[in-house]
């Protein structure tokens, strides 16, 4: 009797424990991105003062990029970027541990960048510092692995909370990009952090909103249409950023990886250039956003910042710095949205809103066209507005948004920015529960991999004395390609022996992950040379093994034997 | 029968070698290690709340700071002429002190002056919302509600900003300046009515001052009521005897309420301090005109009468030839001819005469005059110079009939 009682204490001081241990997280989230916030406001004021001459503005973001780009090439290099992407590597990849210095180093470097007037947003850093925190409790206080990987999306979702002042859409925001899973078990904790670290936010900065945003009417249900309209142009809009930030970015990882360290002053100094012009894509440039919103600014000025920003932000984070794209995001939609406003305004004036009202409709576009997160940017916008009216314009919109920026452009930003550094999240069937045999059950460890100076002869010569029909070629179990002897005989008839193999080895392959249940095992097997790699998730050059038809049939057959206990041949 | 183990530590039961209660406390204190380091994460989160609390004080303090600056800016390009920078300039004001009514304001007004009508008013009527009793908002609705013509839109500010809070000094004078405001807004849109009782309230609660009284009197003027045009005028005239502009006035509120010799009396005393050309002197002509050419004037000798009765006849009987001699068809004009016969065939008769016309006879024969001239005005247009001097005798002696 004495010991059930004991236990049932523990299980509830345990829970009790884990509560506590989020509403923690989430004022030391809201603690940092309150304190992210004014660093950069403080910082910015100090770079630039109230009215820098063109020289300042020029050297400033240039110098200053120069000493960040140092710190993210030689301390923190997980700090590049937006960190919503790292944090969910993190939480899928890494059982949610980040390492201690990551979030000091995102909040220096963070502040740096943005600070010195890069077109980069607050929010995804901040994500990316309270998950970091999270992580480095959840060691100190020994928690089981799950608990410690939990506490990652709650505390994105209460810096978020706190960044944007939206604890609905933060939560949303965790569940549906972190997490990737609307049905979380962690919807309750996300909660009480992300309230937690709104609280603390609000009881340190005021009960001010980030905008200040017009009463909203729908005047006229044709004016549906024009939402419709501004739901197309923010899909394109979107296609356009998204695109536009993996070329360039793929651009610059094409550069020698010893110029990483200068790349951000290479985007420093454009961005320095642009900033003489247009002054107003400085930073987060929330109070643009504002201007936007309350309809202040002129079409021609709408279209030109839009532009800007685009540019600017495209330059600013493919170049390396660290900060995110969602304020980028908001200040492209306001500026899109105020425009397609402006046009409907002046052709219908009485049946029509005021632009300002298409700017906000406009910002919940291009959320849910570049971040994919069609369900936070509906309750992000609902609670800034606190309008029910604003519901319908605002699915229209996002949905047409969503709909043209998936159709071509099928990965979500943020999983594209992530593969280009060879990072590889898991998908839904992946990440499924459903007991299904595994790829690193099938796959063999044992593999011949080719070295990549071999020469075509030599590798023929492999191919002829093991009968195999494909190779992986790389060094030291870092994967280039794959090779097929169809290819290496190709090779030899037309006289290219004594070159190289990776000159004539496939760089696009299907491969496979640890992970993957068998159907995908099959699925990609089937589109292979033959042979399918198994890449680590983390770095998709670093082979684990490989799947070949045959290692199939030997699962199954040992499955088989394992189940009936024959020894009998299948 | 089985013997229970028991264990060494707790004496409790053991099963299958575990003593459960044993596992229980060691679990609980792996637990409760845990809680000096929780402790110790409060305090640490307490610490930073303090610093984020420092920090948000001092950047609201240097971004109130900023927007001063920005603030004073911006007032400088407005008072230059340098509107749009001024918006711009109030804009960052704003940016950095959200609530600070007076930037907004100031922002407010200088999109008044850049004609941005539109987001002024936007940005009034913000404003409005959170201080509806603010005269100085309401004022600048009222003012930006005329300027675009909506005078009745107009209105209910200029009320509001009269009878609102006022912060200052000076706060009457202000109230007096809306109210005259109001009153050259009516006027201008000819709603008499509204404006002479807002004259009148004006009055009432304007100090007793020279310039004041004599503006209060020209509005009167301006309204219609020359009765008390001329009443301010004369006490504007009691502080200031020698003032051209208010004896110009004073003699112009005479000549409305038709006291010809008042408003001479006052036209001559602006006339010899300088008010010598333009209306002033016009008045002064036709008064003279009035106070000398009138035969029906009390006081007069006969032959004076006579006198003045043959002039107006002959001025009569000029107009009624130039205005002939147009040549316009029509029932007036033939009623003009009958008339000038008429008149031609009396300066005859008053010319033969040795006997002058007496009172009865004068005053028949002035009502001759005036109807050529009246008839005169139908045919040719209204008449100048010593033509309407006659008729306002006319209307002065026989207007009722």
């Amino acid at each position: 009797m004495r010991s059930y009682d004991f236990a049932q204490r523990l299980r509830v001081r345990e829970s009790q424990m884990f509560i506590f241990i989020t509403i923690l997280i989430g004022v030391f989230a809201g603690l940092a991105a309150v304190m992210f916030t004014l660093s950069i406001k403080f910082v910015t004021l100090f770079f630039f003062g109230i009215d820098p001459s063109p020289l300042r503005v020029l050297t400033i973001p240039t110098a200053i990029s120069f000493v960040s780009g140092i710190l993210l090439w030689k301390y923190f290099p997980e700090a590049r970027g937006s960190g919503v992407p790292q944090t969910e590597a993190a939480f899928h990849l890494n059982q949610g541990q980040i390492r201690a210095r990551v979030p000091f180093g995102k909040f220096v470097t963070g502040v740096l960048c943005i600070g010195c007037g890069h077109s980069m947003g607050r929010e995804g850093p901040s994500v990316q510092i309270g998950a970091g925190l999270a992580s480095i409790i959840g060691r100190w206080l020994h928690l089981s692995p799950a608990r410690a990987r939990n506490l990652v999306p709650v505390a994105a979702a209460a810096a978020l909370g706190a960044a944007f002042n939206t604890p609905i859409a933060a939560v949303l925001f965790a569940l549906e990009e972190i997490i990737g899973d609307m049905n979380a078990v962690l919807l309750g904790s996300a909660v009480a952090a992300s309230v937690t670290a709104v609280v603390v936010e609000r009881s340190i900065l005021g009960n001010n909103p980030v905008f200040h945003v017009p009463a909203y009417h729908l005047f006229n249900s044709m004016e549906l249409v024009a939402y419709a309209g501004l739901g197309i142009v923010g899909g394109i809009l979107s296609l356009a950023f998204s695109q536009g930030l993996l070329r360039v970015r793929a651009f610059f990882l094409r550069w020698p990886v010893k110029t990483r360290w200068f790349q951000p002053a290479v985007g420093g100094l454009f961005i320095g250039a642009l900033l003489i012009f247009v002054p107003q894509v400085r930073g987060v440039g929330y109070e643009f956003v504002d201007q936007a919103l309350s309809g202040s600014l002129l079409f021609r000025t709408m279209v030109i910042l839009c532009i800007a920003k685009l540019v600017a932000t495209i330059i600013s984070y493919a170049s390396g710095n660290a900060g995110g794209i969602f304020a980028p995001t908001l200040y492209l939609g306001a500026m899109a949205g105020g425009s397609v406003g402006f046009l409907v305004h002046r052709f219908a004036p009485l049946m029509t809103s005021s632009p300002g009202a298409y700017a906000l409709v406009g910002m919940g576009a291009l959320f849910a066209g570049i971040i994919r997160a069609p369900l936070t940017s509906v309750f992000m916008i609902f609670e800034l507005t606190q309008d029910y009216q604003i519901f319908l314009p605002l699915m229209i919109a996002n949905m047409l948004s969503f709909v043209i920026a998936r159709h071509y452009q099928s990965k979500p930003l943020y999983r594209a920015l992530l593969e280009q550094d060879n990072v590889h999240l898991p998908d839904v069937r992946a990440r499924s529960t459903f007991p299904s045999w595994r790829a690193h059950e099938i796959m063999t460890r044992d593999f011949k991999m080719v070295p990549s100076g071999a020469t075509v002869a030599t590798v023929a010569n492999s191919f002829v004395e093991d009968g195999l029909k494909c190779l992986p070629v790389g060094d030291n179990d870092s994967l280039i390609g794959l090779v097929t002897w169809g290819q290496v005989q190709t090779a030899m008839t037309t006289g290219l022996g004594d070159k190289p193999i990776s000159s004539i080895a496939t760089r696009n392959f299907p491969h496979a992950h640890s992970d993957h249940p068998i159907e995908v095992v099959l699925e990609r097997l089937d589109k292979s040379p033959g042979l399918l790699p198994v890449v680590d998730r983390n770095a998709t050059g670093h082979l684990n093994g490989v799947i070949t038809p045959q290692d199939v049939t030997r699962f199954v057959e040992r499955k088989w034997r394992d189940r009936t206990g024959s020894t009998a041949e299948v | 029968m089985v013997e229970t183990q028991i264990c060494r530590s707790c004496a409790g039961p053991l099963t299958s070698g575990v003593c459960a209660t044993c596992t229980a406390q060691e679990a609980y204190r792996e637990i409760h290690k845990d809680i000096p380091l929780l402790v110790l994460l409060s305090l640490l989160a307490v610490g930073l709340f303090l610093v984020a609390k420092m920090m948000a004080n001092s950047e609201k303090r240097m971004e109130e700071r900023v927007a001063g600056i920005w603030y004073a800016r911006g007032s400088s390009q407005l008072s230059s002429g340098n509107v749009e920078s001024a918006i711009g300039s109030f804009r960052r004001a704003i940016a950095g002190d959200r609530d600070n009514r007076k930037f907004a304001l100031a922002l407010a007004d200088a999109l008044l002056t850049g004609n941005h009508s539109v987001e002024a008013r936007e940005a009034l009527l913000r404003l409005r919302e959170s201080d509806p009793e603010d005269a100085k908002i309401n004022l600048s609705l009222a003012k930006l509600e005329a300027n675009s013509g909506n005078i009745s839109d107009a209105l209910p500010f200029y009320q509001n900003a009269l009878y609102g809070r006022w912060t200052g000094n000076r706060v009457d004078q202000r109230r007096q300046e809306v109210r005259l405001e109001l009153i050259h807004l009516l006027l201008d849109h000819d709603d008499r009515n509204r404006a002479l009782s807002e004259l009148l309230i004006l009055g009432m609660e304007t100090p007793q001052n020279a310039v004041a009284d004599a503006e209060i009197a020209n509005l009167f003027l301006r309204a219609g009521d020359a009765q008390h045009a001329l009443t301010y005028f004369e006490i504007s005239l009691r502080a200031d005897p020698r003032n051209a502009d208010s004896l110009a006035g004073a003699g112009d509120a005479a000549f409305r309420l038709g006291d010809y010799t008042k408003a001479l009396n006052y036209l001559q005393a602006a006339m010899d301090r300088g008010r010598d050309s333009g209306p002033p002197k016009q008045l002064f002509d036709l008064t003279q005109t009035v106070v000398s050419w009138d035969p029906l004037q009390p006081q007069l000798s006969k032959s004076e009468r006579r006198a003045r009765l043959l002039r107006g006849l002959d001025q009569a009987l000029r107009r009624a030839s130039s205005c002939a001699g147009l040549n316009v068809s029509g029932e007036e004009t033939s009623e003009l001819k009958s008339l000038q016969a008429e008149a031609e065939k009396t300066r005859r008769a008053i010319q033969e005469s040795r006997r002058p016309p007496d009172s009865d006879a004068v005053r028949s024969e002035f009502q001759l005059i005036y109807q050529i001239e009246e008839t005169a005005n139908k045919v040719c247009g209204d008449a100048t110079g010593p033509d309407l001097g006659l008729i306002l005798i006319g209307r002065r002696h026989l207007g009722a009939q």
